[in-house]
């Protein structure tokens, strides 16, 4: 029923729209009007210019103009809003047929609450909404800021949006979690949206040839972020409802940047830079001794004082702070990009293109690159050998905006990324080429003293993934009434992407598997994002009370595909590089395709222009919900109140009080719902190798998309003339019928687990944001930006009868954070006999996994410092970023001391008792190195200079800058290895610090000029 | 530039039909086929149904599930595979890896949350569920006798008993076919009966097949053995021909057919043959036993540094055998039930008819009752080597024998890592197990 009434809604708005195209022509007029700064005089662009209670408006150009074509006669109130400056309002009365102005003169405030948002409903004020939202000036940061990826963007810049990164690789991803994980077995990933379609982020996983010892890339970093206008965080269902069911992790909006009416302007930049290993490696340990037996032996320290051994001589090593070992070297970094935009009333363009490079820390080391050379009777390696951590991306972008007449216009958007990355061996692999440092024994008597494989071998497999990306929408935007907006978007996401391995016959690891005699894989896959997204908004202003109406129906249809042909061929001949060299060859094909679709309807009344009261329904269907579930509805309510606006006043300038409730999903996988044989080769008697099926899996046809309710509330308030700005919010979600991959008895010979809808996870928490202008004279301002969040998880439930999911070292248990770190622990030591030495009975642990804490930061705080000198022409910025409330499991430290048995605490007469007392109950009580992660990183440093004008007329450009940048400088952190950040497996589970490099130090100097 | 300016009037006309085409997509399509998605992976139970084809693809298939379950590999995940397993739990196997939960079953000590150890139980009963399916559609779709089905029968109640045998007490057997029946936690004994049914099943399906008929007779041999029917199944096997083999069989057509021991023991130095395990196990690695032909000089792993390599060589590849039931099993099993009833000349006649086909020397009879004991089980320990038996062999010494576990199974201090070992006779059943509502865990963890 629901389907219908709004199926026929979208019609009637439709029908409407164009009925009534020939009836509005010859009854209209327009305004125009120019935007200047009451203090200079200048010209204001980018200013947008709206009529209030509609979603009619235009944005100035860089003259400062603004036109509003079509609007019937009558009153209207302007708003105008731009960031820097306070908006106004004000009224212009409009009569048939002639042109009416009306210009603006804007006053500079530090900070507004007002601001143009992009919705999935259209643009709106954001006094309108009952949320909060994120928004983030990028071409500001990318200029001035160590920018080096789109995550780079993202990180510390919201409060409530945590990266978690894998590893420090050049090209290695994060994952971007908004208020919490919400779900235990589906992803927990936000939807990313550009220009309107939705993109691919999710990568698959790099397992088999391919692995890469934990972590993948993140497509999410093929988006180019000089590109990119601005992006809007919507955090939670309570503000995604209408996103539906892909939308319960928040919503990131993206923008990409357009042209304005003007003549061309070009915007070029350079950048380059080093990058550097800001870890400190722990030596490695051999204690030569006798056994009583008189043999040679390794001889711990308690292994002494029990008498099991004498010690004889301590030997050290540190394979990677020495130079003539250390395969970390120092990476390279170069960018260079143009960009062009302008046009007129009919077209508006943006064309740029951008070329980066960027070699990561990693090289072969002199040493084993001889060795090399002697192995293999050569006196050259390839490139990928000696540098296997590369990455190079190419973007293009062209947006051209059409106004096809007084009342419609199209803006296509078209983007393409190209880009090679050559990921390293590192983290949990026996190729990483960290931990064969860290796990080697410098014991004299061996030849070598990296353990597992060395840099010549694990270097000698290159892993690479090629992308070809193409983002492409279209929307045209199209007012056939002044009181009616529609808009159609139609866009593709189109992905190729080739994950490669490559191993010489010969080459590689000499413990991992067959590799050595060659292996070829290449894995193709097609990623294909279809998005149609259809709406109508209709804005009126009742007769009654200055009450405005607005209704927006709308319909989107999504098709998700990937479709892969995987390739494997090993035992390669000697020179044999292709999947036909090997002797043995394997290859198969996956197909998951989803399809969504959602209708909307949305009702907003606006009481003067302060009080706004939202109720929307949005109805989702969904080729991945179960045969026996239709439909699912979300609704959502939210309120706005601007209770105080006085942008003069000395003190209280505004203040606005939100609140919303709403609902959104999470899609089942896409095959979860049914139950089906897998098609597979057999051996069998007599036969050989025969076409066979195997059980695949047991659907659930009653499966329905997890569904999250998000309360939240909070207020908006800027004082003291505008320069203090505090954004406060306190959400409450509540995830029900939460997809748990619900482990099925084995017995039942079905397999090992069935989605099934039977969990509750919560996520309370608060946000804070606060922007001050702490200095404002001529020559010295200073902003402090604090952003702040704290996140309370908990699985809350599992069905009657379920018991806790457990994966290696975590669990997902009633009443404790999802993912958190489960492992016996170390509960108590002493030297009970006073020898310095803490012996295994001097330790006690628990006998069972327990609870260690969450592995996912429950507190970030974020302070940006912004100093501005000379009249702003020298701006000097840093970016310090708090984790804290959650434990890093430091495998690091874990598997030197208690597998490997050659750390310093084992071998060093008189070591820290303490750790002693963890190297010797590691082997049994793992939680041992389970370590407070909190740290405080100096994020970002940078010194941004604006060279005056009249020194840049000789190259005849308009403004140029030139900005020397730092990232990573400095961790502050009780951890006791390199990096708390690094989660080796770069998923939510299992966590653990293993092995992977640091997030570099990164140097950069960037040259901006603008013509 | 007049010319963008025509191009803009021109996609003016097409304005009216976009919206006119996004409207109709809007609100005319049926949304049946607006969320068709397309899923060629997957192959509908129900399309092999009633064709011998279809029959035959299934009973391929349970095959290929019995050789992963059985002896590790890529089956939906990859499991560490029975034979592995049992190796490591019993004196056969030493771990020279580091990942600590596989190390659990080296020492003795499995957790029923242990996650290494989940895949192969699941990839049991997958494979019991499969033959079953298998067994079932071959008897829909074939008009005659024939030998697969029987074979499938027989691989279901392999699997029955390799449960018993390896795990504790109380593995139930459910079923998803025609809805989900749970089952009952089930005694080892009554395991092995569920077995024999099984195996009476196989019996009456054989299809006139030697081959089948002598894997029936070797099962049930080993299960009646289980279950202390001495006499029973030296009557069970007593038509098997010597010479007779059963064995998995793999290839390096697919991950999934590859021998996942052979990898997991020449490439990686994980799973690499004990000598004298924790004081009580035997010297397989130096008996110079040719039933146990032996790779590597014992220097230490290149993964751990410390375990001593030693590779079995029957291993040696990936497209490698393992046996599942053998002549030389069934002359092993008479034996012993020749020494349960005293017959010792029997007994040493059907000891050393097993150890014919190895050409090796007679043993002769050590007299004292304790030795005659250990001497029937080396026998077939070196025998039926890496083949998933010696756990239940281990613990029929405990359980028939009267011997106590710390005298069987390996004991004492672990060859690393400063740990020692538990006292686990058999692998806990995994706590996947307890969505079962009517399996609450072990019976009982003793032998």
């Amino acid at each position: 029923m629901m389907s219908r009434f709004i199926r026929a809604t979208s019609t009637v708005a439709f029908a409407c729209a164009l009925a009534s195209t020939a009836l509005a022509q010859g009854t209209t007029a327009r305004i125009t009007g120019r935007v200047t700064d009451r203090e200079t005089g200048q010209p204001v662009d980018a200013a947008q210019v709206r009529i209030d209670g509609s979603t009619i408006g235009a944005i100035t150009n860089g003259e400062g103009n603004y036109s509003i074509q079509r609007i019937a006669p009558g009153t209207y109130q302007l708003r105008l809003v731009r960031l820097g400056y306070q908006s106004m309002l004000q009224s212009v009365t409009v009569r048939a047929g002639a042109p009416t102005t009306a210009n603006f003169a804007l006053t500079r405030a530090p900070y507004q609450l007002e601001s143009v948002v992009t919705t999935a409903t259209g643009e709106q004020l954001t006094r309108e909404l009952g949320h909060a939202i994120a928004h983030l000036d990028a071409p500001k940061v990318v200029m001035e800021q160590p920018i080096t990826n789109f995550q780079d963007l993202l990180n510390g810049r919201s409060a409530g949006v945590t990266l978690i990164a894998s590893n420090g690789t050049v090209g290695g991803g994060s994952r971007v979690r908004i208020r919490g994980l919400s779900s235990a077995s589906l992803s927990n990933d936000p939807l990313i949206i550009v220009d309107g379609v939705r993109i691919e982020q999710s990568s698959p996983a790099m397992v088999g040839t391919l692995y890469i010892g934990g972590g993948r890339p993140n497509f999410m970093n093929n988006l180019n972020p000089e590109e990119i206008e601005n992006i809007e965080i919507v955090k939670g269902p309570s503000a995604a409802t209408l996103y539906g069911t892909q939308a319960a992790n928040g919503v990131i909006v993206i923008t990409t940047k357009r042209g304005r009416t003007g003549p061309p302007k070009w915007n070029t930049y350079a950048e380059g830079g080093i990058s550097k290993d800001p870890a400190e490696y722990p030596s490695i340990y051999y204690t030569r001794g006798a056994a009583p037996n008189g043999s040679l032996r390794n001889c711990l320290q308690w292994q002494a004082v029990a008498g099991q051994c004498t010690i004889q001589q301590v030997f050290s090593r540190n394979l990677l702070e020495d130079k003539e070992t250390s395969p970390i070297g120092t990476g390279q970094r170069q960018q260079y990009g143009a960009q062009v935009s302008g046009g007129n009333e009919s077209i508006r363009y943006f064309v740029s293109g951008d070329w980066e490079n960027e070699n990561g820390l990693l090289r072969m080391p002199d040493s084993e690159r001889d060795s090399l050379f002697k192995e293999r009777g050569v006196d050259h390696i390839p490139r990928r050998q000696q540098i296997p951590n590369q990455l190079t991306k190419t973007s293009l972008r062209s947006n051209l905006g059409l106004t096809l007449s007084q009342t419609s216009e199209v803006n296509l958007s078209s983007g393409y990324v190209y880009s090679y990355n050559l990921l390293p061996q590192t983290g949990d692999n026996l190729q990483g080429v960290v931990g064969s440092a860290m796990y080697g024994i410098p014991n004299p008597a061996l030849a070598s003293h990296w353990g597992f494989a060395p840099p010549r071998d694990g270097f000698s497999k290159s892993v690479s993934r090629v992308t070809n990306q193409f983002i492409n929408s279209g929307t045209l935007h199209y007012r056939p009434q002044d009181w009616l907006n529609t808009r159609a978007t139609v866009g593709l996401d189109w992905m190729q992407f080739n994950d490669q391995a490559d191993v010489a016959n010969g080459q590689g690891c000499r413990i991992c598997g067959i590799e050595r005699t060659g292996v070829r894989t290449i894995n193709k896959w097609n990623n294909l994002k279809y998005s149609v997204d259809l709406n109508a908004s209709a804005s009126f202003t009742l007769p009654w009370y200055a009450i405005s109406s607005k209704t927006a129906v709308g319909a989107q249809w999504n098709r998700d595909g990937r479709y892969g042909t995987l390739n494997t061929a090993q035992t390669l001949p000697p020179g044999g590089t292709t999947i036909d060299a090997g002797a043995d060859k394997t290859s198969g094909e996956q197909t998951i395709e989803t399809v969504s679709y959602g209708t909307y309807i949305e009702q907003q009344f606006g009481w003067r222009e302060k009080l706004y009261v939202t109720g929307a329904l949005r109805r989702d269907q969904n080729s991945a919900f179960g045969g026996d579930f239709g439909a699912i509805v979300y609704p959502k309510f939210a309120v706005s109140y601007v209770a105080l606006e006085s942008n003069d006043a000395p003190w209280l300038n505004q203040v606005r009080l939100r609140g919303a409730l709403g609902e959104s999903g999470q899609q089942p996988g896409a095959a979860a719902a049914i139950t089906y044989l897998t098609p597979t080769t057999s051996t069998v008697f007599g036969l050989g190798d025969v076409p066979s099926v195997t059980f695949g899996a047991l659907g659930n046809n009653n499966i329905k998309p997890e569904r999250s309710r998000e309360i939240e509330a909070g207020f908006d308030v800027t004082t003291l003339r505008n320069r203090v700005s505090v954004v406060l919010t306190y959400y409450d979600k509540k995830t029900t019928d939460a997809l748990i991959n619900r482990p099925l008895p084995g017995s039942l010979g079905a397999g090992g687990a069935r989605v099934e809808n039977v969990g509750v996870v919560t996520n309370k928490g608060t946000e804070l944001s606060v922007n001050a202008r702490v200095l404002d004279r001529v020559n010295l301002r200073y902003d402090l930006g604090v952003e702040a969040s704290w996140n309370k998880n908990r699985l809350e439930e599992l069905a009657p009868g379920i018991p806790p999911l457990t994966g290696f070292g975590f669990q997902n248990r009633p009443g404790y954070p999802l993912f958190g770190l489960w492992w016996p622990k170390l509960t108590g030591f002493s030297d009970a006999n006073k020898n310095g030495t803490i012996e295994p009975n001097e330790v006690t642990v628990t006998d069972t996994a327990v609870f260690n804490g969450s592995t996912v930061p429950t507190r970030t705080i974020t302070a940006s410092n912004t100093l501005g000198l000379f009249k702003d022409r020298l701006r000097l910025s840093a970016l310090v970023d708090y984790r804290g409330g959650y434990i890093s499991h430091n495998v690091n430290n874990l598997f030197q001391c208690a597998f490997v048995q050659n750390c310093a605490a084992l071998h060093v007469k008189g070591f820290d008792l303490e750790e002693q007392a963890k190297a010797v109950a590691g082997p049994r009580a793992f939680a041992a190195y389970a370590e407070k992660a909190d740290f405080v990183k100096l994020r970002e440093l940078s010194a941004t200079y604006q060279i005056p004008t009249t020194w840049l007329s000789r190259v005849r450009a308009s403004q140029a800058s030139l900005v020397v940048t730092a990232r990573n400088l400095v961790t502050w952190t009780d951890f006791n290895s390199w990096d708390p950040e690094n989660n080796t497996s770069g998923s939510d589970g299992p966590n653990y610090n293993f092995v992977q490099l640091a997030q570099p130090r990164v140097y950069l100097v960037r040259l901006n000029l603008a013509f | 530039m007049r010319n963008l300016t025509k191009i803009s009037h021109a996609l003016a006309h097409v304005r009216e039909s976009l919206v006119v085409v996004a409207a109709l997509a809007a609100t005319a399509c049926s949304t049946e086929r607006l969320l068709d998605a397309a899923r060629p992976d997957f192959i509908d139970p129900g399309g092999l149904s009633g064709n011998l084809q279809g029959a035959a693809a299934l009973y391929a298939g349970a095959l290929g599930d019995f050789a992963v379950s059985h002896d590790g590999g890529l089956g939906t995940g990859i499991g560490i595979g029975l034979v592995v397993a049992t190796g490591f739990m019993s004196d056969e196997f030493r771990f020279g890896g580091t990942p600590p939960e596989i190390r659990e079953m080296d020492l003795r000590s499995v957790r029923e949350s242990n996650g290494a150890w989940l895949q192969t139980y699941l990839d049991q009963h997958r494979t019991r569920a499969a033959a079953d399916r298998a067994a079932e559609a071959l008897k829909a779709a074939v008009t005659g006798a024939d030998s697969r089905i029987g074979e499938m029968y027989a691989i279901a109640a392999a699997e029955i008993i390799l449960l018993g045998e390896a795990y504790c007490a109380g593995a139930p057997l459910g079923a998803t076919e025609p809805e989900l029946i749970y089952g009952d936690p089930l005694s080892t004994q009554q395991l092995m009966q569920a077995a024999i049914a099984k195996l009476d099943l196989a019996a009456q399906n054989t299809g006139g097949s030697a081959r089948i008929s002598s894997l029936v007779a070797v099962l049930r041999g080993r299960a009646l053995l289980n279950n202390a029917q001495f006499p029973q199944a030296a009557a069970a096997v007593a038509n098997v021909p010597t010479s007779f083999a059963y064995t998995t069989l793999h290839s390096t057509k697919t991950e999934r057919q590859k021998l996942f021991p052979h990898n997991y023991m020449y490439n990686l130095d994980s799973w690499l043959v004990s000598d004298r395990e924790g004081g009580n196990g035997l010297n397989f690695a130096t008996a110079g036993d040719p039933r146990v032909p032996i790779d590597g000089d014992g220097s230490p792993s290149r993964f751990d540094q410390r375990t001593p390599r030693y590779y079995f060589r029957k291993y040696n590849g990936f497209d490698a055998s393992v046996t599942v039931a053998s002549g030389v099993e069934a002359r092993l099993i008479e034996a012993e039930a020749a020494l349960q009833a005293s017959n010792t000349a029997l007994w040493m006649t059907k000891l050393n008819e097993a150890r014919a086909p190895y050409a090796m020397t007679t043993v002769t009879d050590p007299g004292a009752a304790a030795a005659r004991v250990d001497l029937m089980f080396r026998e077939r320990a070196f025998a039926l080597f890496a083949t998933a038996h010696r756990v239940g062999d281990l613990r029929r010494m405990i359980r028939q024998y009267s011997r106590g576990a710390e005298t069987v199974f390996p004991t004492g201090a672990y060859h690393k890592d400063n740990l020692t070992r538990g006292s686990d006779v058999n692998i806990a059943l995994p706590i996947s197990e307890k969505n079962n509502p009517k399996f609450t865990g072990c019976l009982n963890r003793g032998a």
